[in-house]
């Protein structure tokens, strides 16, 4: 690993594309700004790793998918579905009607809650 | 059992996952999904096709086999989110959709990646990292709601 010491201010080049810069040091939290081109992916890294964990965890080694997801609606009793995607964000790109899907705030608590809406009418 | 392939009109399939990945005739008539990056974890992995499986709700399929073209054992259970948890829903930042080619919401086809539980009861979604696909183009990605507070193991039931 390469080892570097900036301070507030001090930046980074990764390859062409990437920077990363020092923008603040308060106490023991570093604030950094990262310039890189869309189609580069940033994440904190305990993010990405839970992501891979999960996508890990879920890669299946049932034979019979069929028969768990025929369980797995009798159990959860599905609702129709509804869009997922309740807006694009870009200024050149169509809003999506927000009004009709209402806003519906994010859940509050961790991975080991999540909130079920009654479906509306 | 029986799945039942997401083939545009005209071209017939009945498979299940069971069959041998090598029927090449059956296999080349499923659409296939081309991801802009790997999954986290399955990298140089890109090329996925979907198998609808089993249910329905209101006519539209709502869980799916999300199978490698070039790793057959690859294979994940996936769902439509807002069946199982009404209120889900997120903004897509402008540089997912242009990688993706959204230009409306409407045009994306949002499922989560199930991890099956011991038992079916157990089973968790993926809400945190959905894989949003172009309908239209089928270009997809597995987009990771960072900022927001989904869950990465919400239990379905």
């Amino acid at each position: 690993m390469l080892v570097l010491t900036r301070r507030a201010g001090e930046s980074i080049v990764i390859g062409d594309e990437v920077r990363v810069v020092v923008l603040d040091v308060r106490g023991d939290t570093v604030r950094l700004g990262i310039d890189a081109p869309r189609s580069v992916q940033v994440h904190r890294a305990e993010v990405y790793a839970e992501v891979q964990a999960a996508n890990a965890a879920a890669a299946s080694t049932v034979d019979d998918l069929g028969s768990v997801a025929d369980r797995l609606q009798r159990m959860a009793r599905p609702a129709p579905a509804r869009r997922a995607v309740r807006r694009l964000r870009g200024s050149h790109l169509a809003a999506g009607s927000a009004a009709s899907q209402g806003v519906g705030s994010h859940p509050a608590g961790g991975p080991a809650q999540h909130r079920r809406d009654r479906p509306r009418t | 059992m029986s799945a039942t392939v997401a083939a545009p009109a005209g071209s017939q399939g009945e498979r299940s996952p069971s069959e041998p990945s090598g029927s090449a005739s059956s296999e080349s008539e499923l659409p296939e999904i081309q991801l802009v990056r790997p999954l986290p974890g399955f990298s140089e992995l890109t090329r996925y096709v979907l198998v609808r499986l089993g249910g329905e709700v209101d006519e539209e399929p709502i869980m799916y086999e999300l199978r490698s073209v070039e790793e057959p054992m690859v294979r994940f259970l996936v769902a439509v989110p807002t069946v199982f948890f009404a209120g889900y829903g997120f903004e897509l930042d402008a540089s997912h959709c242009t990688e993706l080619g959204l230009t409306a919401p409407d045009e994306a086809l949002v499922l989560v990646l199930l991890t099956i539980g011991d038992d079916t009861a157990s089973t968790t979604a993926n809400l945190l990292a959905p894989v949003v696909i172009n309908a239209r183009t089928r270009v997809a990605a597995q987009v990771i709601l960072s900022g927001s507070d989904w869950p990465v193991r919400a239990a379905v039931v």
